[in-house]
């Protein structure tokens, strides 16, 4: 599973991770054993069906879904029991619903200063115009609510939020799903260019082929909680997949008016 | 002035808020656009202003005193000197239904006061943290649920002794457990939302989370709550009064009037039938204000 012609060590690190729902009878497992790696500055890609286990996994990372693992290290430190406020500041996560993601009865400029206070960042409000300056919000937003703004500028202040720790790994939690077609372009754009600025690496989890050929450089692809196949999204695009349900997968797309020959560009860098 | 007024209304309404404080005025003026957008909710509204400007201005606005007896004018129907006529004990009526709205707002705003912040916190802790706390603070709520209001109020003011203070205290314990439910279910919906999740990842203690990010989210449903449940604190006071467990003779408390009132009610009709009115009037305020509140504060209409 894991990359041996990358020399760095993996920013991201799990083995054999297990996420289960329910006690007794109603037990479920949302995630069973799933192992892989990311590299620091890289984009990975968790593509697969809805109830596949996707996002579960980033909940795991993140705490919020109990889990188990034989290897869980996250920017060099092993995450498996405790995660303080230093992982929280390294890792931060942009959800899939950016209006359910932001408190509704904040304005914009208090979304941002509630991880400064809560981590004591210092200088915030000069860290907190520098995240709205990248990416592309205009301050005479500063003083608006959530619902009054649009889904693409509410996506960008969840991403500034996500920015204030200036954290090294970014969860993306199909960040674009919400989105119309033309406002996930912008976003992708935008999260492309934070990677080049920053030297963030993502994890992103997506049910769209194209979003990830768009982004990704390696992808998972996961089916009832397992990683079917970890491929180079060159090989995903040209017919390189060996997993009948990941061919299955890309015919459905195909089906659906999506190749993702045809969406995925070259990226700018 | 006009130009004043309109650059006021551009001020407020303007798409661009330049501060905090310019937001949250904004907040404000859109809140009470929906409330004025209720005429039953300002007929309401007016009642209770009434009723406040009443409770403060009323030694200057009773022609009597409440207390003063004149043996000699017992029982005097309405006319000319007497408003609302006179008591049995030949006290102004009018005089005596003024002083006693102090009793019955004091009642309501400290019986508010107590409540609102009990229920809350109960119940953004029972609903936020689940499991054995929510199990043990829901069973002590149910406690008190499973008993009718004014009869746990009776058993508390007959072991406490009858007086206007204990009669509050014992509305107080009857009237949290409802708030407390209403706060629960309201955390157990908003604890999984992604918002509080993306606070959690920010490294927040459980205790910020609960007072600083569930608990504001809970405040526009119990506000309603208490304005809609204020019309039952005065009913339930003035049942108290009635059963003269509440505020003691001679102080003018409404329910206690009506009790007095009952034993003329054939040939003196008013002794009774004016207070009745009183608590009739501001009950239907309060409801009428907290429905148009309910309105206003609702944000699922934004």
């Amino acid at each position: 599973m894991v990359n041996d012609n990358m020399t760095s060590e993996p920013i991201i690190e799990i083995q054999n991770l297990v996420v289960t729902f329910g006690e007794g009878a109603d037990e479920r497992r949302a995630v069973s054993g799933v192992s892989f790696a990311v590299h620091r500055g890289e984009t990975f890609g968790l593509v697969g069906e809805s109830g596949s286990g996707k996002s579960t996994i980033l909940r795991a990372i993140t705490g919020l879904a109990a889990n188990e693992a034989d290897v869980m290290r996250v920017a060099g430190a092993d995450v498996r029991t405790r995660r303080g406020k230093d992982f929280y500041r390294k890792v931060q996560m942009v959800f899939q619903d950016p209006y359910e993601a932001l408190h509704p009865r904040h304005t914009i400029w208090r979304q941002l200063m509630e991880p400064a206070r809560i981590m004591n960042i210092p200088d915030a409000e000069a860290r907190g115009h520098a995240a709205l300056d990248s990416v592309g919000l205009s301050r005479a937003l500063l003083w608006r609510y959530p619902h009054q703004l649009s889904g693409g500028q509410r996506q960008r202040v969840a991403i500034a939020r996500a920015l204030m720790s200036e954290p090294d790994i970014l969860l993306l939690d199909e960040p674009t799903s919400a989105l119309d077609v033309s406002v996930q372009a912008e976003i992708l754009n935008l999260l492309c260019d934070l990677q080049d600025e920053r030297g963030l690496t993502y994890l992103m989890v997506s049910h769209d082929l194209g979003v990830v050929a768009h982004m990704c450089k390696r992808t998972a692809v996961m089916h009832a909680g397992i990683i079917v196949e970890t491929l180079d999204v060159d090989a995903l695009v040209n017919g390189g997949a060996t997993q009948t349900y990941t061919k299955r997968l890309i015919a459905a797309s195909e089906a659906y008016g999506e190749d993702p020959r045809d969406i995925a560009q070259p990226r700018a860098s | 002035m006009s130009i004043d007024s309109k650059g006021l209304t551009a001020w407020l309404t303007t798409e661009e808020p330049s501060s905090a404080s310019h937001a949250a005025f904004q907040n404000v003026w859109l809140v009470w656009r929906r409330f004025a957008s209720n005429p039953l909710g300002i007929a309401g509204l007016m009642i209770i202003l009434l009723l406040v400007f009443v409770a403060i201005f009323v030694p200057w606005l009773a022609p009597y005193s409440p207390f003063e007896q004149n043996l000699r004018e017992t029982l005097v129907a309405p006319n000319s000197q007497h408003l609302l006529g006179t008591d049995e004990l030949g006290r102004d009526i009018l005089s005596r239904i003024l002083w006693g709205s102090r009793i019955t707002l004091s009642i309501v705003a400290i019986v508010s006061v107590i409540v609102a912040p009990i229920g809350l916190i109960v119940g953004c802790v029972a609903g936020y943290y689940g499991g054995w706390l929510d199990t043990v603070l829901m069973r002590i709520t149910e406690l008190f649920l499973s008993f009718p209001s004014l009869i746990l109020a009776l058993a508390f003011v007959a072991a406490l002794g009858p007086s206007l203070n204990n009669a509050i205290i014992a509305i107080a314990l009857t009237q949290w457990p409802p708030i407390a439910r209403l706060a629960r279910a309201e955390s157990l919906s908003l604890r999984n939302r992604d918002h509080i999740s993306a606070v959690r990842l920010m490294g927040a203690s459980n205790l910020r989370i609960v007072l600083g990010h569930i608990a504001p989210l809970c405040v526009p449903s119990v506000i309603v709550r208490i304005t809609l449940n204020m019309a039952g604190i005065i009913l339930t006071a003035a049942g108290l009064g009635f059963l003269g467990l509440g505020a003691q003779p001679p102080s003018p408390e409404w329910g206690a009037m009506v009790s007095t009132g009952r034993r003329f009610m054939l040939d003196s009709w008013w002794v009774g039938t004016m207070p009745g009115l009183s608590i009739l009037t501001v009950s239907l305020a309060f409801n009428l204000v907290g429905d148009a509140l309910r309105d206003a504060l609702d944000p699922r209409q934004e």
